[in-house]
């Protein structure tokens, strides 16, 4: 699981979108750009490259929200999805207390 | 409406099973977003709209690419390390030959120059002609990818790609 990590920071905040609940595809893009602060916005064709790309991992599936919506798709996690998440938040949680010990240390 | 109905056309440029696939979601995403953009600024609108069609244009060669290589790894940083195993796509071996043969023919621009101005003299730095030399190597490059991608095409537009799938014999049950 290791060699898939670092994420990048779209597909990192598409995931974490996706984490709390299904969305479909403009309800990705207004999270992803609330989340990074307006930092990060995509385009559809952007998201939906992404999508795809993460589908293909099988990290996220696609499924039909309601049936009087045609053309509305929703996408949520998969277990392997969700792993992956964990893990990319484990890394960082430790990137962090070390980056905080060692400036701690530089300080003082 | 307008806007959309371009949306709609580029489209046009993703690969077909893509487009099935995708292209109405898209293009319900798109309104959705563009309706909200209408109500802000003209510069933010303007901004929208480059970011669209510059999305499109590059997700759409990004999907013509892949549908020709079978694969995202040699585009995606993180597409590279999703896979343990090894993988070389043929789009790196295109793009390796087309390096190779771009260095081939720089190799003979350079000796067709040294004979020009004779072993031994010094060349004088002469940048309309080397604008020219590098110019010709950028259009025999691009002839090159053109015509490779049109053999490419034309293979895929045969059918022949399917060929692998057939089975010569009846499989005994």
């Amino acid at each position: 699981m290791e060699q898939r990590l670092p994420l990048t920071e779209p597909v990192l905040l598409l995931l974490l979108s996706l984490a709390e609940q299904p969305r479909h595809g403009y309800s990705i893009l207004k999270d992803v750009e609330r989340m990074s602060g307006g930092r990060v916005t995509l385009s559809t064709g952007t998201l939906y490259g992404a999508l795809q790309r993460l589908l293909s991992h099988g990290w996220i599936e696609r499924f039909k929200e309601d049936e009087a919506a045609r053309d509305r798709r929703a996408y949520r996690l998969t277990m392997q999805g969700r792993k992956i998440l964990q893990a990319e938040v484990e890394r960082m949680k430790h990137l962090t207390k070390l980056a905080g010990l060692r400036t701690a240390r530089k300080e003082a | 409406m307008l806007m959309l109905a371009l949306y709609r056309r580029l489209l046009y440029l993703y690969p077909a099973g893509y487009r099935c696939k995708y292209g109405e979601e898209m293009a319900w995403v798109f309104q959705q977003a563009h309706a909200e953009i209408t109500k802000g600024r003209v510069f933010a609108r303007a901004e929208f709209c480059a970011r669209e069609i510059g999305g499109l244009l590059f997700g759409s060669v990004r999907e013509q690419v892949r549908r020709l290589s079978n694969s995202y790894d040699w585009m995606s940083r993180e597409g590279g390390s999703m896979e343990s195993k090894f993988r070389f796509p043929r789009a790196t071996v295109f793009l390796m030959l087309l390096s190779l043969a771009g260095v081939v023919l720089s190799l003979e621009e350079a000796r067709a120059i040294q004979i020009h101005y004779g072993v031994g003299s010094s060349i004088p730095p002469e940048w309309p002609a080397m604008l020219w030399i590098f110019g010709r190597l950028l259009l025999i490059a691009a002839a090159t990818a053109g015509i490779v991608w049109g053999i490419f095409f034309a293979l895929r537009r045969t059918g022949v790609h399917r060929l692998a799938e057939l089975k010569p014999w009846r499989e005994q049950k």
